[in-house]
């Protein structure tokens, strides 16, 4: 409890953090903050190409293809890149993290946020696709009412990636071999998390092999799963599952990960900062 | 934060370690039996096992760096950590600034703590000036109208007028320490953390540095400082703590400290004691090598006394560096 006050009373630091993250991150390059909106954009671009052209997923509930990768990639990207700065964000910034005295979870909610504000910045680029569908095509394109849910999933993922990060961080610091599993898992990541096929889809997949049901609820114990099929529904909802349980599978989930991650950190960190 | 006493310590005796009289000056920094250990190896051969376990097993790959440490320090005293190369100061110097946490015993810091240790640590290259001044002083704990009050004070303190906003990265290291040396001290801290490893640019910077500290300290700051000047400690210190081996061996007047630690020093580099005298023979080969070298290039040797404070020798330092 202590500790949660002492994280709050220093918000302000937080923020400055955040800003300064930032700042660091455009203030080098010559596209500067145009590489948020690049980066997730040209990825999306090559999935399309290659999932979207070549692959050819036919199914028309997930059309247009290239507006479901986008509501799938970006919030993917966020938890993406949080993984990746899980392994160095208390070796990165070692000198400043040994040169104050701040509850160092500080650490790990500025990478979290820092992410989650660059995820927010990139959210236009699927708001200027719908408006080119609405307006240059003929596409039928409808918004739900999911749309009212959305900052609740956001705030989901926030608690995830908060409990995958404060897991990951202390373990990437003590075991480096942690670090590369990561790495290669991230790869690995994306394709278990409906971010290329739908649930909707997968469903049908599970039914015409056969599959047992409750193999489709083990994969549904990545909160991903949830959080991405919440997502998904706003504008595909004929290709999502059931959107409220799931959500709901992924907030627990997520919680009990946010406590384990906040217990393995405090036990963690005096070692951890012992090797800085 | 780092304030709870922790239920690990089991002496309950609770011995009054102060004469009555000091009991009423306000405490600035309280050690209690605080103890940590390192591990000898550097190879991290953990098990996964270990992270179920508490940390007492295996203690043959773990050294105490300190152990059983406690003192008191009241407000606007200043304190000189003395102690040879590996004898737990720095160590003792981040459990008391909270960069570290200890595995026994605890320590307690009334107010804030402005950290003079790896000073420039919180820069970032690619930020301005200007940026990082903001950003530094807010994470040790500035408001922003704070940091623009003092904003024209600690730019001209540092020597930088003309590069606030330049990228750090493009200041000369001297520079470098210079603005963060200048920013740490105009922290509104009640306690200053110094480590010995602070060099601050020039002579005359040095000089200036000095002539700073001795102002925050006549202003009623506590100091605590870990140094192997002896002349810095004379010069700053009204205390010292002579540590060895992690643990207290004496506590009292500076000059008295010092001089028990001289006397163990000489003790153990006396020449019947085999590593020291290796070790002297081994720097005077070097120092012969070197001298010839130089003088093979017809270049005299130069002595570099930086690191000593030169207060009294005239003022030499050359054209301050730029670069662009």
């Amino acid at each position: 409890m202590a500790r949660t006050r002492a994280i709050w009373v220093n918000r302000r630091i937080l923020r400055i953090l955040i800003v300064r993250d930032l700042k660091v991150r455009y203030s080098d390059s010559v596209l500067g903050f145009a590489w948020t909106l690049l980066d997730p954009l040209l990825l999306t671009l090559v999935y399309w190409f290659v999932f979207g052209v070549i692959v050819a997923r036919g199914a028309p509930e997930e059309q247009p293809y290239i507006l479901w990768l986008l509501t799938g990639i970006l919030p993917f990207q966020w938890t993406a890149h949080v993984l990746g700065d899980s392994g160095r964000l208390l070796g990165n910034d070692a000198k400043l993290v040994t040169s104050s005295s701040l509850p160092r979870e500080i650490w790990v909610l500025r990478s979290v946020s820092s992410r989650f504000i660059e995820f927010l910045f990139t959210l236009p680029i699927t708001v200027v696709f719908v408006l080119f569908f609405v307006v240059f095509t003929d596409q039928k394109i409808t918004v739900t009412w999911w749309l009212l849910i959305i900052p609740l999933a956001f705030a989901v993922q926030f608690l995830f990636n908060v409990g995958l990060a404060l897991t990951l961080s202390p373990l990437c610091m003590l075991y480096p071999d942690v670090h590369r599993i990561v790495r290669v898992f991230t790869t690995l990541y994306r394709y278990l998390s409906p971010v290329i096929y739908g649930l909707g889809a997968l469903t049908l997949v599970f039914e015409k092999n056969g599959w047992p049901d409750w193999l489709l609820w083990v994969y549904a114990l990545n909160p991903l799963a949830g959080i991405l099929n919440t997502y998904h529904a706003v504008l595909f909802p004929d290709n999502t599952s059931d959107v409220v349980a799931l959500l709901a599978l992924a907030t627990a989930l997520s919680a009990l990960g946010f406590v384990i991650g906040w217990r393995l950190f405090r036990r963690l960190e005096p070692r951890v900062l012992k090797e800085l | 934060m780092d304030a709870s006493p922790e239920a690990g310590t089991s002496d309950a005796s609770g011995l009054p370690e102060n004469p009555p009289g000091a009991l009423h000056a306000p405490v600035a920094i309280e050690a209690h039996k605080l103890g940590i250990k390192f591990r000898r190896n550097r190879i991290r051969n953990r098990r996964l096992s270990d992270l179920f376990k508490q940390e007492t097993g295996r203690a043959k790959s773990e050294f105490w760096a300190l152990r059983n440490v406690s003192f008191q320090i009241t407000q606007g005293e200043s304190v000189g950590i003395i102690g040879a190369n590996g004898q737990g100061k720095s160590t003792l110097l981040k459990l008391v600034a909270g960069t570290l946490i200890p595995d026994e015993g605890w320590v307690r810091l009334v107010g804030g703590v402005a950290p003079l240790v790896n000073i420039s640590g919180g820069f970032k290259a690619d930020l301005t000036v200007r940026d990082n001044l903001h950003i530094v002083g807010g994470l040790h704990g500035m408001l922003r109208d704070e940091v623009e009050e003092r904003f024209e004070d600690i730019i001209n303190f540092a020597e930088v007028g003309d590069f606030v906003d330049t990228p750090f990265r493009h200041l000369s290291s001297g520079m470098r320490t210079r603005v963060a040396f200048s920013l740490i001290t105009s922290l509104n801290e009640p306690t200053v953390i110094i480590d010995e490893t602070l060099s601050v640019g020039d002579r005359s910077f040095k000089r200036k540095a000095y002539e700073r500290l001795d102002t925050m300290l006549a202003g009623g700051k506590t100091l605590f400082l870990v140094s192997h000047s002896e002349r810095q400690l004379q010069r700053l210190c009204t205390r010292g703590i002579y540590l060895r081996r992690g643990r207290v061996q004496a506590d009292g007047d500076i000059g008295e400290v010092l001089a028990q630690y001289n006397l163990d020093r000489e003790m153990e580099g006396h020449p019947g004691w085999k590593g020291e005298r290796k070790k002297a023979r081994r720097e005077r080969r070097q120092r012969r090598r070197e001298a010839e070298r130089l003088a093979e290039g017809g270049q005299l040797p130069v002595h570099d006394d930086l690191d000593e404070e030169g207060e009294d020798l005239p003022e030499t330092s050359g054209a301050p560096e730029v670069r662009p």
